[in-house]
C-alpha cells in the first residue's frame, strides 16, 4: 500500500506536468492561429487587395477555434455595415488579455489605409505575436520542467519516507 | 431600395437622420448630397445647394462615410481614387476631394479627405419620350448625347439602353464605374431591358473589346467617352457593323468636338445622331439632330 501511494504521488507530479505541457499546446495553437490569419491578411491586402468582407468571410471558413470565431465575428459585424474599430474590439473581447492587446491596434487601421500601410500594421502585430507566442513557450516549458520536477521528487522523497 | 436611400446608406448616424428628414418630393429630385468637413451638408436640388443640417460635417464622419462607401476596403479602391472618385454600391458615385499622395508613377490617391459629393442615381422612365422618335426614326443608328456634368446625360443613356432593349435590341454596355447597372454586390439595381449585358468593374476600353468578341451585340453602350483608347474600341465595334450608343461631357455639340477622343470619333463619321441635354433653372430638356 505505501509503495502504491508514493507511485500515486509519484504519477500525479507527471500528470500534473503533462496538463501544463496541454494547456501550452492549447495556448500556442491559439496564437498560431491569430499568427495565420494575420500572414494570410498581408498576403491578400497586398497580392489581391481582396475586400475586407469577403476576406474574413473566407478566413472564417477556413480558421478553426478562436481565431475562426474571431473572423466570424468579423466578417458578419462588416457585412451589418458596422464600424471597423468597434467591430474589431467587440471580436477581440473573448480573447486573452495579452492576445487582445496586442490586436487591437489593427482594428484603427484596417480599412481605412492603402493595401501597404495596413499590411505594414498586420506584419507588426504578427511579429509581435510571434515574439509573445516564444517568450510564452519559454516561460511555459521552464515552469513545467520545474512543476514536473518538483512534483516528481516530492513523490519519490514522499515514496522514500513511506517504504 | 430607391437611388436616394442607396446614397443615404452612406451616412452615418444623425448625418443619415438628417438627410432622411428631407421631405418625399426634395428626395425625389435630389441629384446629390455634398459633405464638406467644417461646413453644413447639403443637397442638390434644381441645381441649387441647401443645407440639410445645422451642424458642420466633422472629419469623423467623412472617414465612416469613405468606410461605408468603400466596405471598411479603402485598399480595393485605390486605382478608382486616385481618378477622384469611388463607385459605391447601388450605381452610387462618390467624387472625393482630398490630399494627394504622390505614387511611385504619378498621382498615388487620396488621403486626409475634404470633401465628398454623393451623386444620386435614378431611373426616369419616360426621360426620352420626347426624343424617341427621333433617334428611332428608320431604325436606330449610333447616337452621341451631349451634356454638361449633371445635367442628366447618365440618366438618359440609362433609359434609351432600356427601350432599345425592349424593341428587341442586343445591347452591350461596358459599365466601368456601375454607374448605369447601378452595381450591387447581389446583381443589377437598375431595369436596362430583357436583352442587355452588362460588363462593370473592367476599363470601358477593355471592356468593349470582351463585349465586341464574346456577346456579339447589336449596340454597344458606353457613358462618358474620355480618352482615345475608348474611342479606338468605339471605332472598331463601328468596323463590325455595332451601332453606338454612348455619351460626353460638353456643353454642346462643339464642345464636344473640342476633345480629342470625341473629335476622332465624329471625323470617322461613327455618329450619325446626337442628342444634347441642357438644365436649365433644375428643367432637363434633350434636343436631337441627325449628322452629316
Amino acid at each position: 500500500m505505501r509503495v502504491l501511494g508514493a507511485a500515486l504521488v509519484a504519477a500525479a507530479g507527471v500528470l500534473a506536468g503533462l496538463v501544463s505541457a496541454g494547456e501550452l499546446r492549447r495556448e500556442l495553437a491559439v496564437l498560431d492561429g491569430f499568427s495565420v490569419l494575420l500572414e494570410r491578411l498581408t498576403m491578400e491586402l497586398t497580392r489581391f487587395k481582396t475586400p475586407l468582407p469577403e476576406l474574413f468571410s473566407a478566413l472564417a471558413e477556413e480558421l478553426s477555434g478562436p481565431a475562426g470565431r474571431f473572423c466570424w465575428t468579423v466578417a458578419a459585424g462588416l457585412a451589418a455595415g458596422m464600424e471597423m474599430s468597434v467591430l474589431w474590439r467587440r471580436a477581440a473581447e473573448p480573447l486573452p488579455g495579452e492576445l487582445r492587446e496586442l490586436l487591437l491596434p489593427l482594428g484603427t487601421v484596417l480599412g481605412r489605409y492603402g493595401a501597404e500601410e495596413q499590411a505594414a500594421c498586420a506584419a507588426l502585430v504578427r511579429e509581435r505575436l510571434s515574439r509573445r507566442r516564444e517568450e510564452r513557450e519559454r516561460n511555459l516549458r521552464d515552469r513545467t520542467r520545474v512543476r514536473l520536477g518538483v512534483f516528481s521528487a516530492g513523490g519519490a522523497l514522499l515514496a522514500v519516507l513511506l517504504l | 431600395m430607391d437611388g436616394f436611400s442607396m446614397a443615404a446608406a452612406l451616412l452615418p448616424g444623425e448625418l443619415r437622420r438628417a438627410a432622411e428628414r428631407l421631405d418625399p418630393a426634395d428626395r425625389r429630385r435630389c441629384e446629390e448630397l455634398r459633405l464638406r468637413r467644417g461646413r453644413r451638408p447639403t443637397a442638390l436640388l434644381g441645381g441649387r445647394e441647401r443645407p440639410f443640417r445645422a451642424e458642420p460635417v466633422t472629419e469623423p464622419e467623412l472617414r465612416r462615410v469613405m468606410e461605408l462607401a468603400t466596405r471598411a476596403s479603402l485598399h480595393a479602391a485605390e486605382a478608382e481614387l486616385r481618378r477622384g472618385y469611388l463607385s459605391a454600391p447601388g450605381g452610387v458615385r462618390v467624387g472625393v476631394c482630398g490630399t494627394g499622395v504622390p505614387g511611385r508613377d504619378g498621382p498615388g490617391g487620396l488621403r486626409a479627405f475634404t470633401s465628398l459629393a454623393i451623386r444620386i442615381p435614378r431611373a426616369v422612365p419616360g426621360c426620352a419620350d420626347g426624343i424617341w422618335e427621333a433617334v428611332t426614326a428608320g431604325g436606330f443608328r449610333s447616337l452621341l448625347a451631349v451634356s454638361p456634368p449633371g445635367a442628366g446625360k447618365t440618366t438618359l443613356l440609362r433609359e434609351l439602353v432600356r427601350r432599345l432593349s425592349e424593341s428587341g435590341l442586343r445591347i452591350c454596355v461596358a459599365d466601368e464605374r456601375g454607374e448605369l447597372a447601378g452595381f450591387e454586390p447581389e446583381g443589377a439595381g437598375f431595369d436596362l431591358g430583357p436583352h442587355t449585358d452588362v460588363m462593370t468593374g473592367v476599363p470601358k476600353a477593355a471592356a468593349a473589346g470582351m463585349l465586341l468578341r464574346s456577346m456579339n451585340p447589336q449596340v454597344l453602350a458606353m457613358d462618358e467617352i474620355a480618352d482615345a483608347a475608348e474611342a479606338e474600341a468605339l471605332l472598331a465595334a463601328v468596323g463590325c457593323g455595332v451601332a453606338l450608343l454612348a455619351s460626353v461631357h460638353g456643353a454642346d455639340l462643339r464642345d464636344a468636338r473640342r476633345r480629342p477622343a470625341c473629335r476622332m470619333l465624329l471625323d470617322a463619321g461613327a455618329f450619325r445622331r446626337c442628342v444634347t441635354v441642357t438644365c436649365r433653372g433644375g428643367v432637363r430638356s434633350c434636343r436631337a439632330e441627325e449628322l452629316p
